[in-house]
Parts: structure tokens; sequence; C-alpha cells
């Protein structure tokens, strides 16, 4: 476990708070274009694009509530289900493209994003953990 | 709309988002430069969207999906004054230089995006 300061540790969790809400948007803006354009050439992949950007804005506001007890489990909880969204969604993309070879965040481990959705939940992890620990410390 | 124009906005955003991500993570507070970063950036976005409502109507209008275009263009613009509006409310913390860094970097992208939907993308 990586140790920081107390002032680093909160300034760490504002950046990623910002760059989950950056992401909330990019997701949002774009699961929206595609529910209203085209939802019937993949609803499935579509639909699976709006949760995502509902789990991001979930994220981004309870990442920012931190000091509440609920707000810690929310932001955990959504941070797993991004994982494991990350990892489905990203390995489907590839295994069945007729259904998930749609443009969305999740897709191929978001490729168009950077990659940057694989790798921010285990930030997000790290995060949490760290703060959990210096909550119980 | 300018082909070569939008390019070098996006370029240069993201010059520019690298630099302020730079000093940002040398710890340098909040200042006057990076505000004048965040709202070179607001500024950029307010003649692209002034140059996107007046081409179409001169006939130029996009290769790519107008809709969607427009969708990026104002969640673009939100990005540069949400940021700035985080820092000055907490201008103590020195990490807000490189969240405005981050912000920029983002506008960068979907700038990126936006001249891909209106001169390569074939809707």
């Amino acid at each position: 476990m990586v140790r920081v300061s107390e002032r680093r540790h909160a300034g760490i969790g504002r950046v990623l708070i910002a760059v989950y809400a950056v992401l909330a948007i990019g997701a949002t803006g774009r699961s929206f274009v595609q529910i209203v354009q085209r939802f019937d050439e993949a609803p499935l992949a579509y639909t699976l694009s709006a949760v995502a950007a509902v789990v991001y804005i979930v994220a981004t506001v309870a990442l920012a509530m931190q000091r509440s007890e609920t707000a810690r489990r929310v932001a955990l909880a959504a941070v797993c289900f991004e994982l494991a969204g990350v990892l489905v969604v990203g390995t489907l993309s590839l295994v069945a493209p007729e259904l998930f070879g749609h443009p969305s965040v999740w897709s191929w481990f978001g490729i168009g994003y950077l990659f940057i959705p694989a790798v921010l939940p285990f930030l997000g992890l790290w995060w949490l953990r760290a703060s959990r620990e210096r909550v119980a410390a | 709309m300018i082909d070569w124009l939008m390019l070098a906005q996006a370029i240069g955003l993201a010059v520019i988002g690298f630099a302020v991500v730079i000093v940002g993570l040398l710890r340098k507070p909040f200042n006057d430069w990076i505000l004048g970063a965040a709202a070179l950036t607001l500024l950029t976005l307010i003649v692209q969207a002034v140059a996107s409502i007046i081409a179409p109507l001169a006939g130029a209008g996009p290769t790519g999906d107008l809709f969607e275009y427009w969708v990026y263009l104002i969640s673009a613009l939100l990005i540069p004054p949400a940021a700035v509006m985080w820092a000055l409310v907490d201008k103590k913390n020195e990490w807000q230089t490189l969240i405005v860094g981050i912000a920029i970097l983002a506008v960068a992208v979907m700038a990126y995006r936006m001249h891909q939907i209106w001169f390569v993308q074939v809707a």
C-alpha cells in the first residue's frame, strides 16, 4: 500500500473526481446521441452505454461526498460495477461484436477514451481503500 | 468551417493542457496564467460555436452528424467554466491547477472528435 500524506490524499481524490466528472459528461452525451438517433441498431449496447453513464455520475457524486459512510459504500459499489462493466463489455465487444461492437465507454476496454475507463476503477478502489484505512487509523 | 484551423485548435489545446498538467504536477497553485489558459480554451470554443452556427447556413455543413457535433460542443463549453469555478471556490488547494489541466486536455480530445465529425466522418 502506498502511503501518502493527508493533503496529497485529498488532492488525488479531487483529481479523481474531476476525471470521473469528465467521463460522466462524455458517456452521458454519447449515450444520449446513440439512444435518440439509432437505438434500434444495437439496443443492448446502447442501453449499457446509458447504464455506464449513470454509473459514472453516481461514482462522481459519491466520491465527492466521501465523508458520509453511505456515500463511501455507494462509491465502492459504483467503482466495482465499473470495473466489472469494462472487463465484461470489453471482452464481449471482442467476442460478440455483433451485439457489443458499438462504440461506448466500455467497448474494447475503453479504447475510445484512451483506456482511461479501464484504469480508473483501479485508482478508485485504491483511493477508497486508502481513505478507509485513514478513517480506521 | 476551416479544416486546418479546427485541427490547430485541437492540437493547440492539447499543448496548453499538457503544459498546465505539468505545472499542476509541480504543485503550483492556481493563478492568473492558469485562469488565462482556461479562458483561452473557452474562447476558442465560443468562436467555434459561432462558426458552427454560421457555416451550415452558408451551405458548408458537417460530413458527420450535426446533432452529435452539438452534444460534443455544448459538453465541451461546460468543462472549462466548471473547472475554473471549482478552482476559485477552493483556491488554497494546489491540486486545482492539475484539474484545470485535465479539463483542457479533455476539451482538446473533444475538439479533435468534433473535427472528425465535421470533416472526416461520413455518416
